[in-house]
């Protein structure tokens, strides 16, 4: 049976300057977004609970999996450089190589992506069931400002706590490949932390948080945004998930590329 | 003090709503085409029609959760096109909504949801919120509910909640968008009782939007039939359920043959 009509080649043209048109309107609706949420920071910095609730939901909570995947990320990354190193460069590099690798790249990115599966999906979703529920529109009615009350605490706690969780991660992941390091190379613990200093610069601190920053607005923001636009009762709560994870990791990428040509 | 009916309605401290020219498409269809409705203090105005004729459209409009493509809606005098959204607030936080769906707040307590406005629009201290909260539960005859979560409670619970929500801040208009629907005929009976008992006791403004002719008998003074987007008919409820129009008499008599043809 079939389900859904595909347009016709007649009406082509015209449903794909639709698909521009709802694609520059949503780029609109989504900077008055970012200008309104910003517009409540004071409000929201005078009474902080609702923020610091969304700190802990959104930092703290995010923790044990940051931990977990970094511990992992640093240990991989340490036996994959061993392998490939070890017919072309000396193996007390693996620490250079680990530390840069971790701090400008590895530490920043794969962070923001286990968070925006872990918090984008968690916004949209919320945000999403109430809004088809009227939950939204019931606090509007009650004279409570929702961009205040639920996007503003989200947005800001995605912004303050990645920075915290990618500084966690690097330092975790390079932990973990100087276990499989020192464990399974046999490369001592002076050889592999002289190397991670070798290579080190606090610029790439710099950028390690210019990167987490920016990330962590984008995590929230994509929950935020397709949460709140939401229609369609629960098809569209799963539609707003699957783009707000979807758009939260290609924007990573992307800026996670801009970044780097902008700052190096 | 007399309504657009000529009957007399009790002097309120509700405010008078005015409908004037009211126009709205949803999804390039025409819903409301010029709804004009004058609604003094103190009246409770039945809004009646078919399912999807526009009588919820037109309620967010009265409370501005929609914006009409043409016309105004006055409250006191002041159109709600043209407030600010300091203003716009200010002017909800003089209206109590219930939702269809009650619209209860699912992350949240019993008492925090009828908390709410008081805490966010209010000066009240934490202990006469709370004394606040267990008076409008008890109105509701909910007392000792405050614990409990919306998921815990059934459908005509969650509607008593949602009415304790809609007094809590003593409003002066009352908007009720189908109190009774999906409700077991004593449950409704009930319903209809608490909300005669608030309507009166706080000498509100109140419109409540249903098909339930039963509800109409019992809560309002003045019923407007809105059919293929105007005011088709209006007048008390007994002139209304004796109508002799062909169209007004087939939707109160609820039979699938006369003017008005029902798409399959």
């Amino acid at each position: 049976m079939k389900l859904r009509r595909e347009p016709p080649p007649i009406r082509a043209v015209e449903y794909l300057g639709q698909k521009v048109v709802q694609f520059f309107i949503g780029i609109g609706q989504l900077v008055i977004l970012v200008l309104e949420i910003i517009s409540r920071l004071p409000r929201l910095l005078r009474r902080p609970r609702l923020l610091i609730e969304q700190m802990d939901l959104i930092g703290l909570r995010s923790l044990p999996l940051v931990i977990f995947a970094s511990l992992f990320t640093g240990a991989v990354s340490a036996a994959q450089a061993g392998y490939q190193m070890q017919d072309y460069a000396p193996l007390s590099l693996i620490g250079a190589a680990i530390g840069k690798a971790v701090i400008l790249e590895l530490g920043p990115v794969l962070t923001a992506l286990i968070v925006a599966g872990r918090v984008s999906t968690s916004i949209a979703a919320e945000l999403g069931t109430m809004r088809v529920t009227e939950q939204i529109d019931a606090m509007e009615t009650m004279a409570i400002d929702p961009i205040w009350f639920l996007a503003a605490p989200r947005f800001f706690a995605g912004l303050f706590m990645m920075p915290v969780l990618v500084l966690v991660s690097t330092v975790v992941a390079i932990f973990g490949g100087y276990i499989v390091s020192h464990f399974l190379i046999d490369i001592s613990t002076a050889t592999f932390f002289n190397g991670v200093k070798m290579l080190f610069a606090m610029y790439d601190v710099v950028i390690n948080q210019t990167k987490a920053l920016i990330f962590g607005g984008i995590v929230a923001l994509s929950g935020i945004f397709f949460g709140y636009r939401t229609g369609g009762g629960a098809e569209g709560v799963g539609q707003a998930t699957i783009n707000a994870v979807v758009t939260a990791a290609v924007l990573i990428l992307v800026f996670d590329y801009i970044i780097a040509e902008v700052m190096l | 003090m007399t309504n657009g009916a000529g009957m007399s309605v009790p002097e309120g401290r509700g405010c008078n709503i005015s409908i004037e020219g009211l126009r709205k498409n949803l999804g390039g269809r025409p819903v409301l085409r010029d709804v004009n409705l004058n609604i003094p203090p103190g009246e409770t105005i039945g809004i009646v029609g078919r399912s999807g004729c526009g009588k919820s459209v037109l309620l967010k409009h009265v409370i501005g959760l929609m914006w009409p493509d043409d016309g105004r809606v006055l409250i006191d005098g002041q159109d709600l096109g043209l407030m600010s959204q300091e203003e716009l607030y200010r002017t909800r936080q003089r209206f109590g909504m219930l939702f269809q769906s009650s619209a209860l707040f699912d992350s949240m307590s019993v008492a925090e949801n009828v908390a709410l406005s008081l805490v966010h629009n209010t000066e009240l201290s934490a202990s006469e919120v709370d004394s606040k909260v267990a008076e409008c539960l008890g109105t509701v005859g909910l007392h000792g509910q405050e614990e409990r979560m919306p998921s815990e409670l059934s459908g005509g619970m969650k509607k008593r909640v949602g009415l304790a929500r809609a007094v809590a801040m003593d409003p002066e208009i009352m908007l009720f968008d189908e109190p009774t629907t999906g409700l077991d005929p004593i449950m409704s009976a009930v319903i209809d009782e608490v909300i005669s008992e608030l309507v009166e006791r706080l000498k509100t403004t109140a419109v409540v939007v249903t098909h339930d002719m039963r509800t109409v008998n019992s809560i309002c003074h003045r019923v407007a039939f809105l059919h293929r987007g105007v005011i088709f008919a209006e007048g008390t409820p007994s002139e209304i359920m004796n109508s002799e129009d062909e169209v007004v008499a087939q939707f109160i008599a609820g039979r699938a043959d006369g003017p008005i043809r029902p798409r399959l």
